[in-house]
């Protein structure tokens, strides 16, 4: 079988390539035939979700769907594609967590709507009562062996978290504080992203993981830094609208602050991304998209740095080049690091008396997004 | 007085996001059904003071299968709110993001969701436990379904790459913005669609005809099963530079053909869980969710037509265009969905052939900054429509009417059914699951992640149903 070190330099060849599941198959086939991996179990549990996840992953082309269904994952409980319905259907995943406890794995699309107790989103009938997804999620996400949150509504709250979050959403993490959550944010998740961790999963248990839950495999470095654009970035060559083929930094870009692989790995046949499409990265993958991230299309005019200085975006644009530059590309990397500079976007950008914040809390994770 | 009995399912599954049906049956025919989204998530009130720009990105995350339809109805919302200009690439280039988006929903729903309920899949998981009642297909066809289902996902999986080419990423694309279209144009990226197109149109013509008409010989008495309430409604989309839209504009109202008229929309929230008020105009109303409406049995709120329920989707827009329909029922619908796929896919050939590589697809100048748009466009599912009002840059009022809330809406003021509750009405339940009930409502394609919604299920038993 594939050594560990192996799989994640096959990832990282493979998003390059874009033939990652060619290069993992034959081993696997192997893995599979001799008993050393078993079929994935996986239950998969729709709550405030817009089934984008799930279409991107039906979007996946390496390995196939009928790759996976035939031979990789055990695929379960679905809503979206079991045949039986009502009941029929309800009691599959009952069965999975009844009858076998901390084998399967648990996927979760969509945010968790607490508003009223979590009365805002029944999920299913359990002997003549309606249940809540929140029940349904703390329940199955017990006893399974690992719990998976794909997409930005999963992970971090997402769109539907929005100010003023009429729905009251969170992220799985935040309900289920006693289990490590693996998150596979991305509004949608990449498909890879999240095929290679189920693989990762299957074939050597956890992958690492960085400060968020994500698996440092696919969210290890910013778009920023691995951006075909970067080098007009690093001269001040700056596009002032939508459409244009240089740094869309000033357009409201927000490559530097957000973690994931789409420059390298792309979308949809690997042909082409939201900044190969001329459009600013607007952050899907971060803790606190969407609000940290907006406006997602204009950037706000002032940056403000801790200490009191305001660089505008203008100056970014005018004398980058030397010290400029490297002064405030480390303002940025410290101040992302410390989620200064999602705070400040935020203050400069949403209108309104709110504010957001990353804080501290007690989860695997360690920082959340938080209104004050 | 007749004791009735009712039977529920829930989750009705292969659609998007939660649905729960309660159909209340006598001798085994539905009498009355009760059709509720248990899902409330609010995006009209999320989307309230952000930047108008955004909408398009930020509305695509309503829906997931349909996101393009979402942006495209926002960018002419706001492009009509602020004044701006679209250059005819930029149509062009919007309408192949689009009719690309349209061929993956349209083939994806009817493999992964309307086919399951008529053949018998392999015995593995999701197809486990089948559903084996009325189940027609010979083993040999059943063999032949199941590989197509697979190669389906093959082809819809094409569509979206499709899509990518001009909208960088599906689903919830990025090429679609207000003032026309991101991508420029060149030949490069022409013949990458047209390549993913040119697969699309033989798996079209090759598979998905043929499977639809051997369903449909197979099962004769479900083209007419599940008839709405006869009215029909379209808002025309896809345009072309000229001014001519692929789907043709207007409304029949109880068999009277009349032009559309955005005035006569409105929405009505009597029976679903929200703050009480008469109908209203889209522009008018608010969005208040109120858990102690004592009539709320849904949280989608119910648009008329002047008042009265309108189907939307693939067959009204067939019949609103005056092209020939086998029937009015469900599988009336899903081969009125089968054609419009054709038809899309021929058509962005020639819109392809139109593209002029080089020449300008984006216009960001503006006329204003604050403004009144109404988008309108025909979505995967049916109408839909956006209005927007933006003040200073800034959304100040949003309200949004997707399909599946124009077709499964609740009750309105008058007590009358919307028209997926009215369709299953007088059908003959022979199955323990209510298989028949389930293939009526998927006929429509419902999708609920666009409706903002929530069910109690004290307050629905409540409900004082006699008959």
């Amino acid at each position: 079988m594939l050594s560990r070190r192996d799989f994640l330099k096959l990832v990282v060849k493979g998003a390059v390539l874009g033939n990652f599941y060619q290069l993992i198959a034959p081993s696997l086939a192997q893995a599979v035939a001799a008993g050393e991996v078993k079929k994935l179990p996986v239950v998969m549990i729709e709550t405030g979700t817009c089934t984008g996840d799930s279409i991107s992953l039906d979007n996946i082309w390496t390995p196939t769907f009928s790759d996976i269904l035939s031979n990789i994952a055990d695929w379960r409980y679905d809503w979206s594609m079991n045949q039986a319905q009502g009941n029929a259907a309800y009691r599959i995943l009952q069965e999975t967590y009844e009858k076998m406890p901390n084998e399967y794995i648990l996927i979760v699309q969509g945010s968790m709507i607490q508003r009223d107790e979590g009365h805002y989103n029944h999920v299913a009938y359990d002997k003549g009562k309606l249940i809540t997804g929140l029940e349904l999620v703390r329940r199955t996400g017990l006893k399974a062996k690992y719990v998976v949150a794909i997409g930005s509504c999963a992970t971090y709250g997402g769109p539907v978290s929005g100010y003023p979050n009429p729905s009251k959403a969170t992220g799985v993490q935040n309900i289920l504080p006693e289990r490590k959550v693996i998150n596979i944010s991305g509004c949608p998740a990449h498909p890879d992203w999240i095929m290679g961790t189920l693989l990762h999963l299957a074939l050597y248990g956890e992958p690492e993981l960085e400060k968020f839950g994500r698996p440092k495999l696919f969210y290890g470095e910013t778009v920023h830094n691995q951006c075909p654009r970067r080098r007009d970035y690093d001269q001040g060559i700056f596009a002032t609208d939508i459409g244009q083929k240089e740094c869309l930094f000033r357009v409201g870009c927000k490559g530097p602050v957000t973690y994931a692989d789409c420059p390298i790995r792309r979308w949809n046949d690997r042909f082409n991304w939201p900044i190969g499409c001329n459009t600013p990265c607007i952050g899907c993958t971060e803790p606190g998209f969407p609000d940290l991230m907006s406006p997602f299309t204009v950037h706000s005019p002032d940056i403000p740095f801790p200490g009191g200085t305001k660089a505008s975006t203008n100056s970014i644009g005018l004398g980058v080049l030397g010290l400029t530059s490297v002064a405030i590309v480390g303002h940025i990397a410290t101040s992302l690091y410390k989620g200064r500079i999602q705070k400040n976007l935020l203050k400069s950008s949403v209108k309104g008396k709110h504010r957001f914040a990353v804080k501290k809390v007690k989860t695997f994770h360690q920082y959340r997004v938080k209104k004050e | 007085m007749t004791i009735l009995e009712k039977k529920t399912i829930f989750p009705v599954t292969r659609i998007h996001n939660p649905m729960l049906l309660e159909a209340w049956l006598e001798d085994g025919e539905i009498k009355d059904a009760f059709i509720s989204d248990t899902l409330y998530r609010g995006f009209e009130q999320i989307l309230l003071g952000r930047s108008a720009m955004d909408m398009p990105y930020y509305t695509q995350r309503i829906c997931g299968i349909c996101s393009s339809a979402h942006a495209i109805t926002a960018s002419l919302a706001v492009e009509q709110a602020l004044g701006m200009y679209v250059p005819p690439n930029g149509l062009l280039v919007r309408n192949l993001i689009l009719a690309s988006d349209f061929i993956q929903n349209h083939i994806r729903h009817l493999y992964l969701y309307t086919m399951p309920d008529y053949f018998r899949g392999p015995d593995i998981a999701p197809f486990i436990p089948h559903s084996e009642s009325d189940l027609r297909l010979s083993s040999k066809e059943n063999t032949l379904m199941t590989e197509h289902y697979f190669r389906s996902l093959e082809v819809s999986r094409a569509a979206h790459a499709a899509f990518a080419v001009f909208g960088g990423k599906a689903p919830h694309g990025h090429g679609i913005v207000p003032g026309g279209a991101s991508m420029e144009v060149d030949a490069d990226r022409v013949n990458r669609y047209r390549g993913y197109l040119m697969e699309i149109m033989s798996f079209i013509d090759d598979v998905v005809l043929p499977d639809v008409t051997l369903i449909k010989e197979r099962y004769p008495e479900y083209v007419n099963l599940g008839k709405g309430v006869g009215n029909y409604m379209s808002v025309g989309g896809f345009p072309s530079p000229e001014g001519s839209t692929l789907f043709p504009q207007g409304v029949i109202l109880q068999g009277k053909r009349e032009s559309f008229n955005e005035k006569q929309v409105t929405e009505d929230v009597t029976s679903a869980w929200y703050k009480p008020h008469g109908p209203l105009h889209p522009m008018e109303e608010d969005t208040v969710p109120d858990h102690n409406q004592s009539k709320g049995y849904t949280w989608v709120k119910s648009p008329r037509y002047r008042g009265q329920p309108v189907e939307v989707g693939p067959l009204a827009r067939a019949i609103i265009a005056k092209e020939e329909v086998i029937g009015l029922g469900a599988l009336a619908r899903t081969w009125a969905r089968s054609l419009e796929l054709k038809k899309i896919a021929e058509t962005a050939l020639k819109w392809l052939n139109r593209l002029e590589p080089g020449s300008e697809t984006y216009d960001g100048r503006k006329g204003q900054d604050s403004g009144v748009g109404i988008g309108l466009h025909e979505a995967m599912r049916g109408t839909l429509g956006h209005w927007i009002s933006v003040k200073n840059g800034r959304v100040d009022h949003y309200q949004i009417i997707t399909p599946s809330a124009v077709n499964f809406g609740a009750r309105d003021e008058t007590g009358t059914r919307s028209v997926g509750e009215t369709s299953l009405l007088g059908l003959k339940i022979k199955s323990e699951d209510l298989k028949e009930a389930g293939r009526v409502i998927r006929s429509f394609d419902p999708c609920f992640s666009c409706s903002v919604h929530i069910i109690d299920g004290e307050k629905l038993h409540a409900l004082n149903i006699q008959v």
